[in-house]
């Protein structure tokens, strides 16, 4: 039969050099180049493995070792099976405890009286490739936990049944001032004064949000209100529907906008002055001037327009002063904002 | 000579220029000025015929627009015209006056000779004059 082409690197810690012997025939039977190493002790084994030099594709572990109890061992090798898979190989005296290693992390385990070569390749390629598939899968959730808890961005989980927080970020921690042992004891609702503040939504919508924000007023730990934009997500953590809150702080993005609001108030009141009030003495003075030019008044007539053109120039006077007053006020908070 | 012509204008020497301006241009002799809103719209009710009235817009108490709107909904003579005469220069006000269906025109102050001339003219109004 045609064997396998692959370079597969193995480390078998066994100290029975018979069976040792045995693996690595049936190794070879089936693959072409087993890149073999062979240990003795467990003690030997372990610089090689926690070293990073030597890289091993599987490890083949020998359950009953000299220099290593059982229950030692278990505990070794959980902390090895998150770099390796390891299979077991056992007696049929200690089946019941392979069978536990399993819940350890280990890959599969093999009885020695019932290995054959087929048994033992199927074994090493299966528990190489899930092993493969487990890592990728534990470093992409470590992915996600990472964008979680290093987003710049406040972000908390909390069980939409009880409303209490599962979990929290080191943004929401800094930005809201309670540790995390505090946040994890408080519920949604204590965190969160104000449910919906539809005004200040608006406000951020005219901005360009989308729709399905909520703006949330929230209470920090000194006692100061923050209105915060709020987007939730579920999401499904171990089997469970939790929320998934993205809290951005728009306090100050609100602040400045109600100062914009009102400079622009009162930019429209100036504006308004000068269209209709200044207009209205103005117009008064052009329509006098005109009548005069064309004449045709008496004495008393004449007294009267000059008295109409005085106060017409009076009253420019006030609303100029007027004008000037309200510009200065609409700059000076504007800069009082700043 | 002319149509009966109501001024309504809170400021009195606009209302004097205005009456001169209307007298003069040959526009009107029948001349009532008010100071008020309110009591032009009474004597307007209570009048109820064929008129040209020049409106401001900025009184206090009741504005122009004010008034127009209630003449608007009273169901007085459709040969009342109104003229509104603004010293605004904001071109809104313009467009707000053209909803109103007694408006026939939009002028800014001051009134002059000439705007009365061309007013005579205007088509909403020119078959008033036409006899003259």
């Amino acid at each position: 039969m045609k064997r396998d082409e692959r370079s597969i690197r193995v480390l078998l810690i066994e100290d029975n050099p018979g069976d040792a012997l045995l693996v690595e025939e049936y190794l070879e039977e089936y693959i072409l180049r087993p890149d073999l190493k062979h240990v003795e002790r467990f003690q030997k084994a372990k610089p090689l493995i926690t070293d990073g030099n030597e890289n091993y594709d599987i490890i083949l572990l020998d359950l009953t070792l000299p220099d290593i109890s059982k229950e030692q061992l278990i505990e070794n090798i959980k902390h090895l099976a998150v770099e390796y898979p390891v299979v077991i190989l056992t007696g049929y005296s200690d089946l019941e405890f392979a069978v536990k290693s399993l819940s350890m992390g280990v890959s599969d385990y093999l009885v020695k009286d019932t290995i054959s070569s087929l048994v033992l390749y199927k074994s090493v390629l299966y528990s190489i490739e899930r092993h493969r598939f487990i890592r990728s899968l534990r470093e992409s959730e470590k992915r996600y936990m990472d964008l979680f808890q290093l987003s710049p961005a406040p972000m908390w989980v909390y069980d939409p049944e009880t409303n209490a927080i599962l979990d929290v970020n080191e943004a929401a921690i800094n930005h809201y001032g309670y540790s995390k042992e505090e946040f994890l004891g408080m519920t949604q609702s204590a965190l969160c004064v104000k449910d919906s503040n539809e005004d200040a939504a608006e406000k951020i919508e005219a901005l360009g949000s989308a729709s399905d924000r909520t703006i949330q007023s929230h209470r920090k730990k000194n006692g100061t209100i923050i209105n915060v934009e709020i987007i939730n997500n579920y999401i499904y953590f171990k089997a469970c529907k939790r929320v998934i809150v993205l809290a951005t702080d728009v306090t100050e993005k609100l602040a400045h906008l109600e100062a914009i609001e009102l400079q622009n108030k009162q930019l429209r009141e100036i504006a308004w002055m000068q269209s209709h009030v200044v207009r209205a003495p103005v117009s008064r003075l052009m329509g006098i001037i005109d009548l005069m030019k064309t004449g045709e008044l008496d004495m008393a007539e004449k007294e009267q327009m000059l008295d109409f053109i005085f106060s017409s120039a009076e009253e420019l006077d006030e609303i100029i002063r007027d004008i000037s007053a309200k510009s200065e006020e609409a700059f000076s908070d504007l800069n009082k904002e700043k | 000579m002319g149509v009966p012509v109501i001024i309504v204008d809170d400021d009195a020497a606009v209302l004097f220029l205005h009456e001169v301006m209307v007298r003069e241009s040959n526009f009107a002799d029948d001349i009532k000025s008010f100071s008020r809103a309110e009591p032009a719209l009474t004597y307007l009710e209570a009048y109820d015929s064929e008129c040209v009235i020049f409106l401001d817009i900025n009184m206090p108490g009741m504005s122009g627009w004010d008034f127009l709107k209630r003449l608007d909904d009273s169901d007085l003579n459709d040969d009342i015209y109104v003229i509104v005469v603004s010293s605004s220069l904001n071109s809104l006000d313009r467009k707000i006056a053209k909803n109103y269906k007694h408006v026939v025109d939009f002028v800014e102050k001051p009134l002059n000779v000439d705007v009365c001339e061309r007013l005579k003219k205007q088509n909403s109004l020119k078959h008033l004059f036409a006899g003259g």
